[in-house]
């Protein structure tokens, strides 16, 4: 039996092992993404659940002498609203505005890239644009399926109170007619094979 | 013909200070998120209300409401424009109790972030 693990890929906060704790045991979220800076990362004594984000752009290797132990990592990008801007060897690509989306998608159809969407964006929104985004929600996941992308809700937390647990990440889901099991179960199986082709493995 | 038991669930939210402006704030925007987000019939089904538990600090709100429609609880008051933690929701309020209990061990940590 595979175990689904509750993943929230974009929590902007200082790592902590306090941090990692209180989203396990209070939110039920198994996996984080985050950024750290430059060596912060080794320091991280279990690495199993945490996925290591870095922009893109940023050096890809490490430099001669430096530890290699960096674990797997994610490249990440933003897309706003410009489909002409080049996004090839993105892992994730978090996006800010909804409109060309669809063109997007179909140029890099097939490329098994992330579509992520922030819960920190919205939060603010009124009511108007909030109904709207749960709407749209539900056929950008159609059209992820449809030409072979993932979807991906984050949290996007940057502050403690716009942390998400694992009960509203699936409300919001339900909210937005989409699958919860089916949801977690996909984004489970994207991440393993993405880590499985990674870039960077553990080497201690 | 009988009538099935109501099952409510009790939800609890930290509020990082809780002096009385921001505790009417908050209630009167959570209120209003709820009321257009999920409209007026269903608010009232929700039968949304603040209950006051002995020895659970004020800095925690706690709310209970039907268990039907604590989706639209949980979404509501996260969508507010306060800086609130949402803690696990909680069947009885002995298990309340206890997640607050758990949550206090944290609480430094997390007005340190």
């Amino acid at each position: 039996m595979t175990i689904i693990k509750a993943i929230d890929l974009n929590i902007n906060l200082f790592y902590s092992e306090n941090l990692k704790n209180f989203l396990k045991n209070f939110f039920g979220i198994d996996v984080l993404g985050m950024r750290f800076d430059d060596d912060s990362f080794t320091a991280v004594t279990k690495k199993d659940n945490i996925v290591q984000r870095r922009n893109r752009g940023s050096p890809k290797s490490p430099k001669i002498g430096e530890s290699k132990n960096e674990g797997f990592f994610f490249i990440g990008s933003v897309f706003k609203g410009n489909a002409d801007e080049n996004f090839h060897n993105v892992d994730v690509l978090t996006i800010k505005n909804q409109s060309n989306i669809k063109s997007l998608l179909k140029k890099y159809n097939g490329k098994n890239i992330g579509i992520e969407f922030l819960v920190s964006d919205v939060k603010y929104c009124n009511n108007h644009e909030l109904g709207k985004w749960f709407y749209n929600m539900k056929w950008i996941y159609e059209m992820c399926k449809k030409y072979d992308f993932q979807f991906i809700l984050s949290s996007g937390a940057n502050m403690y109170c716009e942390l998400i647990s694992s009960k509203i990440f699936n409300t919001l889901l339900k909210k937005s007619d989409i699958d919860n099991k089916k949801y977690w179960s996909d984004l489970n199986i994207w991440l393993e094979r993405k880590k499985r082709a990674g870039i960077f493995y553990d080497t201690s | 013909m009988t009538l099935a038991k109501k099952k409510f669930r009790y939800a609890c939210i930290y509020l990082q200070n809780n002096d009385g402006l921001i505790y009417s704030n908050f209630l009167s925007d959570f209120y209003n998120r709820l009321i257009e987000l999920c409209g007026s019939i269903d608010f009232h089904k929700t039968n949304v209300r603040i209950i006051d538990v002995d020895t659970v600090s004020k800095k925690f709100l706690v709310i209970k409401c039907k268990l039907d429609y604590v989706d639209n609880v949980l979404l509501s008051m996260y969508f507010t424009n306060y800086p609130v933690l949402i803690l696990p929701i909680s069947g009885t309020i002995k298990q309340l109790k206890k997640r607050v209990r758990e949550f206090s061990s944290y609480e430094d940590f997390l007005m340190g972030i």
